[in-house]
This record gives C-alpha cells, sequence and structure tokens, in this order.
C-alpha cells in the first residue's frame, strides 16, 4: 500500500482527539471526506481555500472531541450506574467501607491540617521564628532567654528584622465593675511591629510608653535587683473591650486598675487578633528588659525573618552570635546555644509525632477499604466473565473494558467520598471536642475548601486504583473459554483476590499491635512511681498582690495565716504552699557540696511548711520543714535520693552541707524522687528550700490534702481567704488526680483513636476473609459434594477450608508482623518504657487476629461442611 | 433495541442536524456529499466540519433517524439515508419552522409570502 499524502496523515494524526470507539466507527469515512475537501480546496486554487480549510477542521476538532469523551463517559457511567442498582449489597458494602475510609481520613487530615500545617492567623506568618537558647550539652535542652542576651540579640542579628520579647501574668483588673482576673501579656518594644496589628480604638504602644521604664532600667543601681518599673499605658484585647467595657469607644483615654497598676488605656487591638502561645492574653502591656539580668532566662522571644532571608541563614548567624555571648560572658553562657525555628513549628512540636501517627493509622484504614472494596469488585467481576465475553465477542475491545471497571471503581469511589465528606463534618467537632486541650490551635480546626478538595483526590486515587485492580478480571478474559463454559473460574484472579486479603490482615494487624503497645504504655505509666500520693488533695492558685506582700515578711506572714487556717478546717489533713506537681516547668540551679568541684545541676523548689505532707511524698530519712525553719533560723534543705545519691552515694546524708548562690546548707532530710514537673521523664536531682528561707521565690500555689472528697472543703477555704483577704481570689483549682489525668490524656486519646481504628480495620478485614472464603466455598460445591460422597466427614471439610484461609491469615501475620517490625523505631516516639518490638504484644495481637478471623471462616467452613451431596452433584 | 419513539419527542432539532437531515430526504449520501449539500444551500453560512457532522451521524444513528449502508468493495465510505422515522422527524420539524414563519407573517415581522 502506497504511503498516504501528508496532509492525510495529518487529518489521521488530529483524529486522535476522538476517542478510539469513535475513530473506529467513522474514522475512515472522516478520512475519506477530509481527503474530497482538501481536493476540492486544492482545485479552487491557491493557499487561501486550503489554509481555511484546516484551520476550519482544526477548530471544530478540538471543539467536538471532548463532547464525545464526555459522551462515553455518561453512557459507562450510567451503565455502571445501572449495574450497581442491579446489585445493591454489592454497591451498598462498597460504599459504607469507601465512605468510613474516605471520612475518617478527610476528618484526620482536616484535623492535623488544622493544627500542624496551615498557616498561624497571622499576616506573613511563616517569617515569625521563635528564638531560645539551649541549655550547655549533655542536655542541650531549649530554654527560655535571659533579657541582656535578648538586648544583645537585637544590637548585632542582621537575619532578623526584629526581636520582641512576650511573658504572661496573671492580674486583678478593677475599673467599676466587679474586680476580674485576667491574663496580661507583657511584649518589649519590637513586638507589634514584629506582629502586625491594627487597633481597633486608640493607638498601639509607642515610644513614649517605653520611655519611663527605660529610664528606670537606666538608673537603676547594678548592685540593687529590684522590681522593675511599673508600665503607665495599657492596650486592651477586643474580647475583653467588648465584655468588661461594654465596646464603649471613649475607654481609651481613661485610666484604670490593673493589680496595684494605674494605667491608661491607649488603645484596643483588632477584633480576632490572638498571639499563638498567649492567646488568653486580654490586655497587652509594655515591657524593657532588664540589662542586667544574663542568669534568669524567663522570657520567650519571637522574631521577624528579614524578607528572602531562611530559617537556617538566621540559625547559622546565631550560633556566631552564641558563640561571642557565651566567650563575652562565660558564667552565664558559657556552653549555651541558640535555636532559631518557625514559631508554627515550635508551637506544635509537642503533638506532631502523634499526629502523624494517627495520620499514618488513618491511611492504613483507607487502604484496608481499598482492598476490600477491590475484592468486591474483584468478586463481581467474576461473576459477569460471561458479560465481558458477550460484549468482547460483540466488538468492544479490552480498553473498552478496562475503562468501564474504572468508571465502576470513580463512581463507587466518589459517591462514597461525598458519603465521607459528610461524616467527617460530623466526626471532625467531636475529634476536636475530645482532644486534650494541650493540643495547640484546636480553635482554628474547621472543614473548608481544601477539605473537599482531599476528599475528591482521595476518591479519585481510590476510584482508580480500584477500578484497575478490578479491571484485571477484565483485561483477563478468554473469551471463547468463558462463552464455552459459564462456570466461573480464574486462577489469577483468585491470587488477586488472595493477595488483596493477605494486605488487608497484615495492614489490621499492623494497627492492633499499635495499639496494643499503647494499652501497654498506657499500663506502664499508671505503674510509675509519683513518689506522692495524689488522692485526696486539691491544688489552690493564690493571688497574693506583689505591693501589699512585698515588704519583708509580710507575705510569710500571710501565708503562715493561711496555712494554720485552712489546716484547722474539718476534713484536712495536711497543707501547704509550694509548685503544683506535673505541671512542667521549674526553676534550676547548680550545687555542690563543699570540698567537691563538680557542679550538679538541679531542680529547686521552695515549699513551706505542711506543703510535703499535703503532696504526700515520702521522707526516706530526716524530718520535713516545720514552722521553726524561718528566715533567721540556720539555713537548710531537704534533697531527693537522686541528689543524695549524686553528691554523697547516699551514705551519711542527713546533716551534710550543699552550696549554692553562695549560701551553705544543712541538709535534714532525703526525700524520695517526685515526679515534679514531668510525669515520664525521670525526676532530676532535686533541692528542696523552706519558703522562709529564699526571698527569690514567689509561689503562688497551695495544696490542701484532705480525708474525703477534695472539693468539699472548698467553701470553707473561700472562707479562710475572705477573712484574711478579701480582695484576693483562688484560682485555678483542680485536683492532683485531675492533674494526673491531663498528663496522660493526649496519650489517652491518641490511644483511643488508634484503637478505635485497629477495630475498624479488624472488621474490614474480617469482612475481607470472609468474602474471599465464602466465595471460595461457592465454587467448590462439586467438589465438596464428591468429596462428602467418597466419605469426608463434617471435620474433614471444615479442616479444609479452615486450612485454606489459615495460610492466608499466616501470609498476612507473617508480612504484618514484618512490617511492624519494620516501623518499630517511628514507633518508639508514643511508647513509654515498652520495647517496640515486645514479643507479648506481637503475639497477643496475632492471636487475636487469628481468632477473628478463624471465627469468621467458620461461618463458609460449616457450610461447606453442611452441602448434600446428591444436590451439588446434581446441580453440575 | 430502541423502541419508535414520537417525532414530537426530538424536536425542536438544531439547525446543524436539520440540514443534515435535509440533505438525506432526496437519497442516500455520504458524508462529503452532506457537507458540500449543506455548504452550498446555505452558501457557506452553515457550513459543517468532519468533525461536527459525525457527531451528528453517530446521534442520529443512535437514534434511529438514519441508517448507514454496509461496504460494499466498490464503495470507499458508508452512505447515510433516513429511516422512516428520520424521515417523519424532518417533517414535523419543517413543520414546526413553517408554524413558527406563519406567526412571524401574522405580526408583520416578514411580509407574507407572494401566492401562485
Amino acid at each position: 500500500m502506497s504511503r498516504a499524502p501528508r496532509h492525510v496523515r495529518l487529518f489521521r494524526a488530529l483524529l486522535r482527539l476522538f476517542p478510539s470507539e469513535f475513530r473506529g466507527d467513522f474514522g475512515d469515512d472522516m478520512v475519506e471526506d477530509f481527503r474530497d475537501q482538501h481536493d476540492s480546496a486544492s482545485r479552487r486554487g491557491g493557499l487561501a481555500p486550503v489554509v481555511r480549510l484546516w484551520t476550519r477542521t482544526l477548530a471544530d476538532h478540538v471543539r467536538r472531541a471532548p463532547r464525545e469523551h464526555l459522551d462515553i463517559l455518561r453512557r459507562d457511567a450510567g451503565y455502571a450506574m445501572r449495574l450497581l442498582r442491579g446489585r445493591p449489597a454489592l454497591a451498598v458494602s462498597a460504599l459504607l467501607t469507601l465512605a468510613v475510609g474516605i471520612g475518617l481520613n478527610a476528618a484526620v487530615f482536616t484535623f492535623v491540617r488544622g493544627v500542624l500545617w496551615r498557616s498561624l492567623p497571622l499576616p506573613e506568618s511563616h517569617r515569625l521564628v521563635d528564638v531560645r537558647q539551649v541549655s550547655p550539652p549533655p542536655d542541650s535542652e531549649p530554654t527560655a532567654v535571659s533579657p541582656a542576651n535578648l538586648i544583645d540579640w537585637e544590637a548585632q542579628s542582621r537575619s532578623l528584622d526584629g526581636l520582641a520579647s512576650i511573658s504572661g501574668r496573671d492580674l486583678t483588673l478593677v475599673a467599676g465593675a466587679d474586680p476580674e482576673r485576667i491574663r496580661a501579656a507583657t511584649v518589649s518594644r519590637a513586638f507589634f511591629k514584629i506582629v502586625p496589628v491594627r487597633p481597633a480604638a486608640g493607638r498601639l504602644f509607642i515610644d513614649t510608653d517605653y520611655s519611663p521604664l527605660v529610664a528606670a532600667v537606666q538608673a537603676r543601681d547594678p548592685k540593687q535587683p529590684s522590681s522593675p518599673a511599673d508600665p503607665t499605658a495599657v492596650v486592651l484585647s477586643h474580647g475583653l473591650w467588648l465584655r468588661y467595657f461594654g465596646g464603649r469607644p471613649d475607654v481609651v483615654g481613661r485610666r484604670i486598675r490593673l493589680g496595684r497598676l494605674t494605667v491608661e488605656v491607649v488603645g484596643v487591638l483588632e477584633a480576632g487578633f490572638a498571639f499563638p502561645g498567649s492567646e488568653s492574653a486580654e490586655c497587652w502591656l509594655p515591657d524593657v528588659p532588664d540589662p542586667i539580668q544574663r542568669r534568669a532566662r524567663y522570657l520567650t522571644v519571637v522574631g521577624r525573618l528579614a524578607p528572602g532571608v531562611p530559617v537556617r541563614q538566621a540559625q547559622a548567624e546565631f550560633d556566631v552570635i552564641a558563640a561571642r555571648l557565651a566567650a563575652a560572658y562565660p558564667d552565664a553562657n558559657a556552653g549555651r546555644g541558640v535555636r532559631v525555628e518557625p514559631l508554627l513549628e515550635r508551637l506544635t512540636a509537642s503533638v506532631r509525632p502523634q499526629l502523624w501517627f494517627l495520620l499514618g493509622a488513618a491511611v492504613c484504614v483507607l487502604l484496608i477499604a481499598c482492598a476490600n472494596v477491590a475484592n468486591l469488585l474483584l468478586a463481581h467481576a467474576s461473576g459477569r466473565r460471561l458479560e465481558f465475553a458477550t460484549r468482547m465477542a460483540l466488538g468492544a475491545n479490552r480498553g473498552h473494558l478496562v475503562r468501564q471497571a474504572i468508571t465502576e471503581g470513580l463512581l463507587l469511589a466518589l459517591t462514597g467520598g461525598v458519603a465521607g465528606l459528610v461524616l467527617a463534618w460530623w466526626a471532625l467537632p467531636a475529634l476536636v471536642a475530645l482532644a486534650p486541650p494541650t493540643v495547640p490551635r484546636l480553635d482554628e480546626i474547621s472543614v473548608d475548601g481544601s477539605v473537599v478538595a482531599f476528599a475528591a483526590l482521595m476518591s479519585l486515587t481510590v476510584g482508580l486504583a480500584c477500578g484497575l485492580v478490578a479491571s484485571l478480571a477484565a483485561g483477563r478474559v478468554d473469551v471463547t473459554g468463558a462463552l464455552r463454559s459459564a462456570a466461573p473460574g480464574g486462577t489469577n484472579r483468585g491470587r488477586v483476590r488472595q493477595g488483596l486479603v493477605v494486605a488487608e490482615i497484615a495492614l489490621a494487624l499492623m494497627l492492633v499491635i499499635g495499639a496494643g503497645l499503647l494499652v501497654r504504655t498506657m499500663r506502664q505509666i499508671g505503674t510509675i512511681d509519683l513518689g506522692f500520693n495524689p488522692a485526696g488533695v486539691i491544688a489552690i492558685g493564690l493571688s497574693p498582690d506583689i505591693q501589699k506582700y512585698g515588704p519583708e515578711g509580710a507575705k510569710a506572714q500571710f501565708e503562715a495565716d493561711l496555712i494554720d487556717r485552712v489546716r484547722a478546717l474539718p476534713g484536712v489533713v495536711a497543707a501547704g504552699i509550694g509548685s503544683r506537681p506535673l505541671a512542667g516547668g521549674g526553676m534550676g540551679t547548680r550545687v555542690t557540696a563543699p570540698g567537691d568541684t563538680e557542679k550538679v545541676t538541679v531542680g529547686v523548689d521552695a515549699v513551706g511548711p505542711g506543703y510535703l505532707e499535703a503532696l504526700g511524698a515520702r521522707l526516706e530519712s530526716g524530718r520535713f520543714f516545720d514552722r521553726r525553719d524561718d528566715s533567721r533560723a540556720p539555713l537548710i534543705a531537704i534533697v531527693n535520693q537522686t541528689l543524695a545519691r549524686r553528691l554523697w552515694k547516699n551514705a551519711g546524708v542527713l546533716g551534710q552541707r550543699v552550696i549554692t548562690d553562695g549560701r551553705e546548707l544543712r541538709v535534714v532530710g532525703v526525700l524520695a524522687d517526685v515526679r515534679r514537673a514531668e510525669l515520664e521523664a525521670e525526676p532530676p536531682a532535686t533541692l528542696y528550700l523552706p519558703t522562709a528561707q529564699t526571698r527569690t521565690f514567689w509561689t503562688n500555689n497551695m495544696l490542701v490534702r484532705t480525708s474525703g472528697d477534695p472539693f468539699a472543703v472548698l467553701p470553707s477555704v473561700r472562707t479562710v481567704m475572705r477573712q484574711i483577704d478579701p480582695g484576693q481570689a483562688l484560682t485555678r483549682i483542680e485536683t492532683l488526680e485531675e492533674r494526673l489525668s491531663k498528663a496522660t490524656a493526649p496519650r489517652r486519646y491518641i490511644l483511643w483513636l488508634v484503637g478505635l481504628f485497629s477495630i475498624m480495620a479488624l472488621g474490614l478485614a474480617v469482612i475481607g476473609v470472609y468474602g474471599v472464603v465464602a466465595e471460595s466455598v461457592a465454587q467448590r460445591v462439586p467438589e465438596m459434594g464428591v468429596r462428602i460422597a467418597l466419605g469426608a466427614t463434617i471435620s474433614d471439610i471444615m479442616r479444609l477450608i479452615l486450612t485454606e484461609s489459615g495460610v492466608l491469615v499466616g501470609c498476612g501475620i507473617a508480612l504484618g508482623t514484618l512490617g511492624a517490625v519494620a516501623l518499630h523505631r517511628t514507633m518508639s516516639a508514643f511508647v513509654f518504657q515498652v520495647s517496640t518490638t515486645d514479643p507479648a504484644t506481637y503475639v497477643a495481637a496475632g492471636i487475636c487476629l487469628v481468632a477473628v478471623t478463624a471465627a469468621t471462616c467458620a461461618i463458609p467452613a460449616r457450610r461447606a461442611a453442611r452441602i448434600d451431596p446428591v444436590r451439588a452433584l446434581r446441580a453440575e | 433495541m430502541v423502541t419508535e419513539r414520537r417525532p414530537d419527542a426530538f424536536l425542536p432539532l438544531t439547525p446543524a442536524l436539520f440540514h443534515v437531515l435535509l440533505s438525506l430526504v432526496d437519497g442516500e449520501k455520504h458524508g462529503y456529499a452532506i457537507m458540500k449539500e449543506v455548504a452550498e444551500r446555505t452558501g457557506g453560512r452553515d457550513a459543517l466540519s468532519t468533525g461536527t457532522l459525525y457527531g451528528i451521524l453517530k446521534r442520529l444513528l443512535a437514534d434511529g433517524l438514519i441508517r448507514g449502508s454496509a461496504l460494499g468493495s466498490t464503495e470507499r465510505r458508508r452512505a447515510y439515508r433516513l429511516t422512516p422515522l428520520g424521515r417523519r422527524v424532518a417533517l414535523a420539524e419543517a413543520e414546526r419552522l413553517r408554524d413558527v414563519l406563519a406567526t412571524a407573517q401574522v405580526k408583520h415581522l416578514i411580509p407574507r409570502a407572494v401566492e401562485g
């Protein structure tokens, strides 16, 4: 055959825009027609008619071809719809499975995105960084920042456009109506430049708001650290302005009382502004970092990257600055580094691994759901071999059948996706409501366009995957074979289905193992020796006015009065002033034993008489503090066992001396280690000092141990407080058991969710196994008939079926175990004192899967064993 | 199988579709002949291109308004002719258009055609 002219070849190429079916039906005719059109145009002479023909044809094809594709899609979808309507059980189970899988993932994705990925609700928030100091190695823990270092950073940094400190304190607002306890944020000068926000009324801080503070800091005698100067201006949050001042514009310019401060309201922030990490702040005060304080690290520092500067570059610059400051001020800064981190990452660091884990678990459930649906479609396709073969014999090619299968998959997945989205809509609020409050940015989670896009993308992928797997059946139709015998068969397809079931079991096992490890972790945490007894203890926050109780002895007198009266209340066993356990943070210092050169880093707690008794700390030797240990008495301390071991190898500790901050203290007691700050961290070496002998501590917390319901004593404690100081409110009231429960809440949350996911996974896997085994039994009815006719007993047949399914389950378990072992490093972030390859957990999870699947497979196995051989053979 | 539908069910037809039906009224034609006739009849105003034409032919075939000839050994391409249903549909559309035209005349939008 001679080669076609060039314009014909070009036209043929253009025809490729149309679907193959259309081309097959009309392509040759179209080519012939075009050839005639072209000849006629050429005959008319000149290039113009030919060019006109080409332009018109090209435009026409481009416009027309998509319509033809859409037409076919509509036809396939209509066909798929009719098929699914004809098999409602299949359609409903596939839809439900997909809805659960996609809905779960959409909900978890929205949750994770809202917390981890969505940018902070501030302009150009990607440029905001958190800057912290890092303690010397080997700890290398991030710490807060000292004011003097902040001043030097501001002067030296070029990679940041600005640095500012923010810290919080509670103040009592008095402005007419009832006094109210509110949270104040104090910010240094650059803060509102770094974090741009507009005032809704009045103005933000200007230099004159800071000048009295600067003057006070400069005029101060460096030898006499005293309380810094008082701010004179305040900016209110929009919420406080509405709530307390009724949104009146004339509040700007008014003077209000905040604790002992008298400040002028200079402005109100715009509605909705909240600085991440200080969301509860209701008023803002100016603050100037104190250049004398280089060793006291208590500031939170936020910076803004200069335009175009990556975090890496800022970190490199701060490494140099840190080294310079360490050389200049070795006592305060030797060995200390600086860490620059995007603010968003810093805020979410504590929950990031858990949320990733949750997302992984949800994806596992989705994969299992996918495998199940692919399996259902495959089973469905097996039943349709005759139909496929007939259609192929009538001229459909394999491509059409594959496309048909994919359309079915997509139709199911998209419908499932819509249902899933509805499910996510409903599940998300529950997910948020049940989340522990320690998860940051919970209030920023909402369903939005991106979730719909995510669900759509997921549905498309799932539909395509399911359809492709199902089309394996279509692609392998043996037309003559299938037409000759309508009996189902096809070992290849059977293998695919078995492979899918093995994968499902493996994934389900991995989830069950994960859940098992979390359960063991929770139990392990339950066995932690806290070093104190939380039962019956209530913690009450105090808010003594610094002005009133600042003078020497006034606070000690107030505390002694309060504790004496509270202890005398009925139902109270012990009471004392001191820190709240498991609240994180805490102060630290370094101590030495006389004659020793080694400096030991210790946590310090200043506690009043009765506190350790109220806490239920265990005294190993010596005594607790009492009323005699006042400021005039010899300086004493109690150490915990870890410190006793570090300094004196636990021998002859009582009466030993420790030196800290140039003072020598005599040890009067040894305590069993108490988990003061963190539940899961080994308690550090700790030094307890009597409050009366420390002036730098300002503890605003009281513990009360009761003999019954701790809340029952609260009214009488309030009465006592009113008698002693009517202006003081009791705040932050909680029992230590609540505190403990809060400390484990994130783990419990993850455990519940992963537990729920693994139950779903198990359920889906069981459905998958059941489907495959039941189908295999159905296919082998005649064979079973023969076996029974030849004398096989019920238990023989059951053993046969169970052995077969046992192989599948066994393969799945082997694969799942390998998968879990492969991921055990990832799991180690979530467990506590449990090995991530803990054999007991693995075995228990395996047994659980075997038991569940065996129970499921027993149903079709019994059916097989009950087959009536006569009927089975007659049907053949 | 498509059951016989009433001709009215297809109305109104798109101009291009009606042109194709019209060109088949006086006998069977292949694609090029249809395109040529429509172009000549409308002075090139409603010229069809291959893509549009075969999209229309596909629909007409599916609806049973036309039938394609079998390819013989001498034929390079298929020819199409109206089915009885196709003819009735074309007629119904023509009558519909006549009524529309009559209304336009009654309202003196266009002058009444001279009889004879």
